[in-house]
């Protein structure tokens, strides 16, 4: 359902707000988008358009700033223009930057891999593990 | 459309349906059919994975990231066989004497809904965690809070056998939370109440129903096979929740006649803090929720709980993005979390109406007030993590990512007013109230204090849509105090309703 143009939008998008993500392997890339799309599907038809509206919203943006788009800049100018739309004066773009942030971070903290690259190990008898912790 | 027939049927099985399901379950022994219409699905225990994203895509709305119509907050509420008591922490508590008396509705007491609350608390084990079974997380906040002369109290939690895995709020694993799909919903089915999932109401009419029945693709088959139902009872009671009651009365035409339906939706909007640790703390093991401050509830109209978030929510949570969110997120052993939930104001702007398809829409705007509170609540925060030993504190309106141990003397200058930003700092919410509240008259409440609907005699609301001001607590054993009287009504009436 996202397009190419979007796809790679995302994937451009997620190496400045996780910079791992610029890391990841074709097969975690396919699984981060495919997370996205897959939540996405799950949304009102709305908001699945509004999403779409964003992204090229965003990609479009840069040009009044750097007189380019979003994809042809250097992740330094990338970087720039995020902090702008998230701390900038407009309620609107602020609130999509966050809605674009959420979709990243679902796609990349969400891949049950990821758990073990960020100190977290949960378990479902967590309390054998406090206790064993205890002792220590 | 294949036509079913009832006495008494319940829409929802959450906190409110399940206690009107159970307490009305009594009259099945005099031949009362009463049927309980839930859209989500009953899992199976081999379906609560822990996994975040893949549980949070089963059990709530929207995954749990319903926004609001301006988009500045989340609401979290599921949608399954025991609502979203699958998914809370079941921090137990009563209602405050002076929350009762600021509701200002004659006829509701804080003496009567007490007493009904003890029955739930006694029905679902509730007691407080022996000290072994806190862990760092909840440990640190008491002894931060205590340091800095704050109040601070254990959460009495409603567990059987609980294993410690915190992923409460993803469904509990090892079947411990005494949620109604433990407790009242088999009891009432027990009793004769016949429970139909994956049924989602669309419309009321008088004393008749449509009900369309999907195939969820999880958890066990519906009673009931797909198709569209129409389901005539003598009495129907809604407990869809207050996002959901109060959309179903609107696009089935009750606003007509019911200005205040949908109006004084509240919903504790609520933040997540985090601060960081030199060395690892206990955090994602152990029951997440242990303690809490309602030391700034009247000063400053927020209150303090312990919560362990997972990756992703934890991630979002935090304002900023790049590599220091990164190098932040990356060592999750060390974060130490506290939820803040600001008491706001029941608005009559703060409403649920629907859009053109009859879906809920809630328009709630963030008062400066909220704002005010929660701003105010950052700085607590830090000073609470602080005073707990922390290296480092996250505020979400701060002028920097992190604000380091030697400068929490400086907490006025990082973290500014004007930093508190919507969409920059997210908010989300999980204690939805109001939209249905009880009241005296049609003009500013939709039910009289027994949840009856004003003006229609068969038609009664048992959920949180009920309140008719926040709750200043973890609402959902009062939820159960509300839908309790709701059935204690009806079985009052049910000569007169049901003849
Ligand atoms: C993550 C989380 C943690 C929480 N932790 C706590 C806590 O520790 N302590 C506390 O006191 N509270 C807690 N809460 C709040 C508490 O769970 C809720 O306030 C309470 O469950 C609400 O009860 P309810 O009956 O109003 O609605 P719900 O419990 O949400 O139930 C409503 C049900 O109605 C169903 N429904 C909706 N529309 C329809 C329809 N059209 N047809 C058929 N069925 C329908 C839904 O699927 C749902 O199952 C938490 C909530 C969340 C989300
Ligand atoms: S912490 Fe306890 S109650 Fe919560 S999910 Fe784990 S076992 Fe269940």
């Amino acid at each position: 359902m996202l397009s190419s143009g979007e796809r790679l939008f995302l994937l451009q998008a997620a190496s400045v707000i996780v910079p791992e993500a610029a890391r990841l392997d074709a097969g975690s890339k396919e699984e981060f988008l495919r997370i996205i799309e897959r939540a996405l599907e799950t949304r009102p038809v709305a908001m699945q358009r509004q999403f779409k509206m964003l992204l090229r919203l965003l990609n479009l943006a840069p040009v009044f700033y750097y007189g380019r788009t979003f994809d042809t800049l250097e992740t330094q100018k990338r970087r720039e223009f995020f902090s702008w739309l998230q701390g900038g004066p407009i309620g609107l773009l602020r609130k999509g930057f966050w809605g674009l942030k959420a979709m990243v971070f679902m796609g990349y903290y969400g891949q049950p891999e990821a758990a073990s690259t960020v100190a977290y190990a949960p378990s479902k008898e967590g309390n054998e593990k406090l206790e064993k912790m205890a002792r220590v | 459309m294949q036509e079913k027939q009832f006495d008494i049927v319940i829409i929802g099985s959450g906190a409110g349906g399940g206690a009107a399901a159970q307490e009305l379950s009594g009259l099945c022994k005099d031949g009362v059919r009463i049927g309980l219409l839930e859209w989500g699905p009953k899992f199976r225990e081999s379906d609560y994975t822990g996994q975040e994203l893949e549980m949070a895509q089963k059990l709530y709305f929207d995954g749990g990231g319903v926004l609001t119509k301006d988009k500045s907050m989340t609401l979290a509420f599921a949608k399954a066989y025991g609502g979203s008591t699958v998914v809370y922490t079941g921090t137990s508590l009563t209602i405050l004497k002076e929350t009762v008396a600021r509701w200002g509705v004659p006829g509701i007491t804080w003496e009567d809904l007490k007493e009904r609350s003890k029955k739930y608390i006694s029905q679902n084990n509730v007691h407080l965690l022996e000290e072994d079974k806190i862990n760092d997380n909840n440990a640190l906040f008491r002894d931060g809070c205590r340091k800095l002369g704050y109040r601070v109290e254990q959460f009495p939690v409603n567990v059987k056998g609980c294993q410690g895995s915190g992923m409460c709020n993803l469904g509990c694993p090892n079947a411990a939370k005494q949620g109604t799909h433990r407790v009242q919903l088999p009891a009432a089915e027990k009793n004769g109440v016949q429970v139909v999932t994956s049924c989602k109401v669309e419309r009321i009419g008088d004393r008749v129903l449509e009900a369309v029945v999907a195939d969820a693709g999880v958890g066990h088959p519906s009673a009931w096979a797909p198709g569209r139902y129409r389901v005539r009872a003598k009495v129907i009671v809604v407990a869809a929740g207050a996002v959901n009651s109060p959309a179903l009365l609107l696009r089935s035409g009750f606003g007509r006649s019911l200005p205040a339906l949908g109006r004084y939706f509240t919903c504790h909007p609520a933040l997540i803090l985090v601060g960081q640790h030199e060395k690892p703390i206990t955090n994602y093991y152990g029951h997440p929720k242990s303690f809490y401050s309602d030391h700034f509830a009247e000063s400053g109209h927020f209150l303090l709980e312990t919560c362990m978030y997972f990756p992703f929510t934890t991630a979002k949570n935090l304002a900023g993005f790049g590599p220091e969110h990164s190098r932040f997120m990356s060592r999750m052993d060390l974060l130490q979390m506290i939820l803040v939930l600001a008491i706001d104001e029941a608005a009559a702007d703060n409403r649920i109406s629907v859009d053109g398809s009859g879906n809920p829409v809630v328009d709630y705007t963030l008062t400066s007030a909220t704002l005010d509170s929660l701003y105010e609540s950052m700085k607590v925060c830090a000073k609470i993590f602080f005073a707990a030993g922390a290296a480092a504190v996250h505020a979400p309106a701060g002028k920097k990512f992190l604000i380091k141990a030697e400068e929490a003397g400086r907490l006025d200058e990082f973290i500014t007013r004007d930093e508190l930003k919507t969409g920059k700092v997210s908010i989300a919410a999980a204690h939805l109230m109001g939209g249905c509240r009880v009241g005296e008259n049609s003009a500013g409440s939709v039910t009289n204090v027994w949840g009856r609907v004003h003006g229609v005699p068969w038609l009664y609301v048992a959920d949180a849509s009920l309140f008719p001001k926040a709750a200043e607590i973890n609402p959902y054993v009062t939820i159960m105090a509300m839908a309790d009287r709701s059935a204690e009504d009806i079985r009052r009436r049910a000569p007169q309703l049901l003849n």
